[in-house]
């Protein structure tokens, strides 16, 4: 008869593959602000103060907060079920974010939290604990020990809400030859506010804004469709209703970079930044999950550069996109990829369009035309290639010539005066006469083509 | 007719165009529109509950078929159905769903 054997995981050893779950500092701190938002936090703060002995990263926020026994909860690793059904706006999913998120990046997790009507609680996971003792032991502080907290800032600045604070932290990264903490967190911050600023550009605007900072300084959010940038264009959309609600398809076209501005464009990455980027937008209950590529559905070129395609899906297909611990990636199911095939034609077309475009075409007159070309700020003044008497001649010339009768024509576009006109035509516009200019071209040819035949 | 049946009927073209769980806003339009112009009294709240309870049901498409009878209402179903699955363009011939519904009902293949 079979029988069983306790096979739970060695704490020592499990807590070292939590840590290798593979999240990068901003993901795991994008992790830990999702539980913000969810808790209906108002503002977020993160602070990671230079000048310390060891560096530390606080996220603090006015947030629902958690009673004692919801904290405990919580600090479980995978105290949530991922098959549960979450209300709309959760942006949790396995109960294990807030923990495997931060034993990527520190050794010691602090959670300090104060509910309205709860007392202040706070409970600290210490990996450096773990394994000397092999058990999950989850240290609760009592309330001396939390008002004495030289990191506390939710008591003084916010009454309720939660503090995340990351010590003895492993994010830093530091080798023989590498930079001092301070420059590494100075760099690593500014990352940071950048992939805070795009996956959370639909919390920092509108009627329930979130003010996200981090030390003190507040972050802008990066709308990566460019949508009040002029020259920005709007394609199809589509909604496809599903369980729990619906999967919304936008399509952009971003403007031509020269017609964008520096400041977005720098904070898009610039120009590489733009092409690299072009592709699938994806977004679970308004956090950017997917920040750009085909998927496979499409291949990155240099003309599809402007095109994006926003899909915002529900939390509750969580199972159906297959997301991860990390909520950083997840796989199209096959129908969406149908689905999707069918509007990526068009914003390709259009970024093609845009780059391509050569500008707006005026005729100044039948023989010719003014080419204004908004994206590279040029005009040009060009033969027209419609004139019925230019079209007359090149009917009856032999092929030689017609080619030989182009270059002139060009050369000729190529070479006007342009700023002898413009220096004539401001000074003394009225001693400009053009109008018995062909009896003097036809007496000039005549004379030095009847010159030629004499020598011959 | 009960207007109840008319739930089974939207859940049963729910079932012929969802696959991979997703309507898509054409289809969706289709089959409201097929079922109010023939029953004007069947609301967009009725047809949104029901499409709301088929995404939370896990019953199959034969199990929706069972409550169709009758020749006027098995041929409405199938044309409810072939105009909805075929509204977004789709091939309706690769429809396996749309062929059982068209088994099951009676229509000769």
């Amino acid at each position: 008869m079979s029988r069983f054997a306790d096979a739970s995981p060695d704490p020592k050893s499990h807590i070292k593959t939590l840590m290798r779950i593979g999240y990068t500092m901003p993901s795991a701190v994008s992790d830990i602000l999702d539980n913000s938002i969810t808790a209906n936090a108002k503002n977020i703060e993160i602070y990671s103060l230079p000048g310390l002995q060891e560096s530390n990263i606080s996220i603090v926020d006015d947030g629902d907060g958690m009673s004692p026994d919801e904290l405990i909860h919580n600090m479980k690793i995978g105290c949530k079920d991922p098959g549960d059904e979450r209300n709309r706006g959760d942006l949790g999913r396995f109960g294990s974010g807030m923990k495997t998120a931060s034993f990527s990046q520190a050794r010691k997790l602090t959670v300090i939290s104060k509910k309205e009507g709860k007392p202040i609680c706070a409970a600290v996971w210490d990996i450096d604990r773990i394994e000397n003792e092999n058990t999950w032991c989850l240290e609760i502080l009592d309330e001396d020990e939390i008002k004495s907290h030289p990191l506390l800032l939710l008591g003084n600045k916010k009454e309720y809400g939660t503090q995340v604070i990351w010590e003895k932290l492993s994010c830093l990264n530091k080798t023989n030859h590498s930079l001092d903490d301070e420059t590494i967190m100075a760099s690593n911050l500014s990352d940071l506010g950048d992939y805070i600023s795009l996956h959370f550009h639909k919390f920092m605007d509108g009627k329930n804004k979130i003010n996200f900072t981090i030390n003190d300084s507040q972050l802008q959010g990066i709308d990566p469709f460019m949508t009040r940038s002029p020259g920005y264009q709007e394609g199809r959309s589509e909604k496809l209703r599903c369980k729990g609600g619906y999967i919304e398809i936008n399509t952009h076209v971003l403007p031509h970079f020269k017609r964008m501005e520096a400041n977005p464009l720098e904070r898009l990455g610039g120009a590489n930044g733009i092409v690299q980027n072009q592709g699938l937008y994806i977004y679970r209950e308004n956090r950017l999950i997917n920040a750009g590529g085909w998927l496979g559905l499409a291949k990155t070129s240099q003309l599809g550069a402007l095109a994006r395609v926003e899909v915002n899906v529900p939390s509750s297909l969580d199972q159906e996109w297959a997301t991860d611990v990390k909520k950083s990636s997840l796989q199209l199911p096959p129908r969406i990829k149908k689905e999707l095939r069918k509007f990526l034609s068009d914003p390709i077309k259009r970024s093609k369009r845009v780059y391509t475009y050569r500008g707006k075409q005026d005729q100044a007159n039948k023989y010719w035309n003014i080419q204004e070309n908004e994206n590279d700020k040029i005009i040009s003044y060009q033969i027209s290639a419609e004139n019925d008497f230019l079209i007359d001649i090149f009917r009856v010339i032999p092929k030689e010539q017609k080619s030989q009768l182009i270059k002139y024509l060009g050369q000729l576009a190529e070479n006007l005066p342009l700023n002898h006109i413009y220096q004539k035509m401001s000074e003394s516009p009225r001693d400009i006469e053009q109008e018995n200019v062909t009896d003097a071209l036809l007496e000039a040819i005549m004379s030095r083509v009847f010159e030629e035949e004499i020598n011959e | 007719m009960d207007i109840g049946i008319l739930d089974v009927v939207v859940k049963i073209a729910a079932c012929v165009c969802g696959k991979d769980g997703v309507i898509s806003q054409i289809e969706e339009k289709a089959i409201l529109e097929k079922v109010t112009s023939a029953y004007p009294e069947y609301t967009i709240q009725k047809f949104n509950k029901a499409i709301d309870i088929f995404f939370n049901e896990t019953l199959q498409i034969e199990d929706y078929l069972e409550h169709v009878s009758g020749t006027d209402l098995n041929n409405f179903t199938i044309d409810v159905c072939e105009f909805s699955a075929s509204a977004d363009g789709l091939d309706i011939k690769e429809n396996i769903a749309l062929h059982k519904v068209k088994l099951i009902l009676g229509e000769e293949l």
